[in-house]
């Protein structure tokens, strides 16, 4: 997909012509974000409740922030430790913050790209 | 330090489908009765799940790899095993959220759901003071949710807020966000009354396709100002699609590319009923998209033989039909929200609840109306039938008034 300069539009790759402002291909240009993505994402919470930033600790001891925007705090994640349930297995949140950072199967390319531009 | 940048909360729409996402009805009883409640809901259903199946329920949901689980209603607190099941999802690392209108919620109860681990409540506000109580049917409502959303604060609950739009609350809009702000409310959530449950027994209150026209800009311009307030406001998958807006609207944050990635019910999303009925989505219609019942299968059953579950698993382009057919986004979109477009034209695959098809119609001068054909049976999450009229743009409305065009009329 690619996003029409003149009326900030997304543009599918099939069409010749903006389909929401009629610009032609000159106007296009594929957003950086869509650049730098290994996936496909949509926003968590799409239908219920909504979302608030996490702290999360990296394997290699950096930071990031998931969802800095939000002024609420969901609290933090370390990914140096596996956080685990009272069964033994690993807590569900602990893998979803911190499967795309570790070296697995998961880590994130692998998983589509549909979004990645050329 | 890493060079990572930023991250954000969304799913990866990744090949492995699983219920990573569970919205659960606990119970259908409910303190209130509200005019567009897509469940209807107001007693409990009968054989709702007991304390020691819903438990259970918990462990298989931890053994899918679910992340995180919305309890609903009626009003979830109202199940007597309420707080036994926020403190078993916790414990099993899913995380406890609510979506709940409020009114029960005091202050001694928001320290025990604080205590038992619930993570963050959405409170639901449909507008200002006097619609949100006629909305909802409950004089005094809107104060109690208000009050709801502070002794939540107080107790250290995260605090958000949901609000259905609909021709009755959508001049409140930008009055109701400053409200909410007010009220420290960092995220939003917002979404288009659809014709489901009582909803659908009142088609005057529901927008016409073309209202989208001057909606979504409306709330594209709130969102950018939001943003610079450090509050989130967040399209429901109800709302949109693919208006020049919608990169604006879909994405969590400034700068990023997000946009509607079609429905996701029954890939990373699961839906449960009371007493144990699971569908892909929980606004689902049941009448049709019921995949089976907990108390019978398994979570893990349920999700992985073949069912009504697989509703959107094999959707393609092929699937759609009318406009959304030969929509230029019909591959990202494939028809978008299922249970809206069942909803309004009787089956998936074609919603008229769109602006980039209600932008398209108008530059040819044309619109389309909903018209009630027969109306819904009265079930929890049942539908109308409408018929779906193309008229000129400039055709007389003939819906009745709302109450604040009536307002506006004789303030005139």
């Amino acid at each position: 997909m690619q996003q029409c300069q003149k009326c900030q539009g997304l543009v599918p790759e099939t069409s010749s012509s903006c389909p929401n402002c009629r610009a032609t291909s000159r106007w296009w240009k594929t957003p950086l974000a869509m650049l730098g993505a290994g996936f496909a994402t949509v926003t968590l919470s799409a239908c219920y409740g909504a979302p608030c930033a996490t702290t999360i600790t990296l394997p290699d001891g950096g930071t990031a922030v998931d969802n800095p925007n939000a002024n609420t705090s969901c609290g933090s994640v370390d990914c140096r430790t596996p956080e685990l349930t009272e069964d033994g297995g690993v807590n569900s949140s602990w893998e979803w913050y911190c499967s795309p950072h570790l070296p697995s199967k998961d880590a994130g390319v692998e998983d589509g790209g549909t979004d990645a531009g050329p | 330090m890493t060079s990572r940048e930023q991250l954000y909360r969304r799913f990866d729409v990744r090949q492995q489908q699983l219920p990573r996402y569970v919205v659960w009805e606990l119970t259908l009883a409910c303190d209130q009765r509200c005019t567009h409640c897509g469940s209807r809901a107001a007693e409990a259903r009968d054989g709702e799940l007991s304390r020691e199946e819903a438990l259970d329920v918990v462990k298989q949901l931890a053994a899918m790899g679910t992340f995180e689980c919305a309890l609903i209603g009626g009003e979830a607190y109202l199940h007597p095993a309420f707080l036994d099941v926020v403190r078993a999802l916790k414990a099993h690392g899913i995380r406890p959220t609510m979506t709940s209108g409020g009114r029960g919620i005091t202050k001694a109860l928001a320290v025990q759901m604080a205590e038992a681990g619930l993570y963050s409540v959405s409170i639901s506000v449909d507008g200002l003071e006097a619609t949100h109580d006629l909305m909802r049917a409950t004089r005094g409502g809107f104060r109690a949710a208000r009050s709801a959303l502070e002794a939540l604060r107080d107790a250290g609950v995260r605090v958000t807020a949901n609000t259905n739009f609909n021709r009755l609350n959508e001049g409140d809009l930008e009055s109701l966000y400053e409200v909410l702000k007010e009220a420290d409310v960092r995220a939003w959530q917002v979404q288009v009354t659809v014709p489901l449950g009582r909803a659908a027994d009142r088609p005057a209150m529901l927008f016409q396709p073309w209202d989208l026209l001057t909606f979504l800009p409306r709330l594209a311009a709130l969102k950018e100002r939001a943003w610079k307030d450090g509050v989130v406001v967040q399209p429901g998958n109800n709302l949109g699609y693919f208006g020049p807006e919608e990169m604006l609207l879909r994405s969590p944050a400034p700068g990023m590319s997000d946009h509607f990635q079609g429905c996701q019910a029954g890939k990373q999303l699961m839906g449960i009923e009371a007493d144990g009925a699971v569908k892909g989505c929980p606004s689902l219609q049941t009448s049709d998209y019921v995949a089976g019942n907990l108390k019978t299968e398994s979570v893990h059953e349920l999700w992985t033989r073949p069912s009504a579950m697989d509703l959107t698993r094999r959707r393609t382009v092929d699937d759609l039909w009318g406009f959304c057919r030969t929509c230029p986004f019909a591959q990202r979109c494939l028809g978008s929200c299922s249970f809206t477009a069942h909803a309004v034209a009787g089956r998936p695959g074609n919603n008229p609840y769109c602006h980039f098809r209600a932008k398209t119609l108008a530059a040819r001068g044309v619109r389309e109306r909903l018209v009630l054909r027969a109306r819904a049976p009265g079930q929890p999450f049942d539908c109308a039938e409408f018929d779906i009229v193309e008229e000129p743009i400039d055709a007389p409305d003939p819906r009745p008034p709302t109450p604040q065009q009536l307002l506006r009329r004789f303030q005139h």
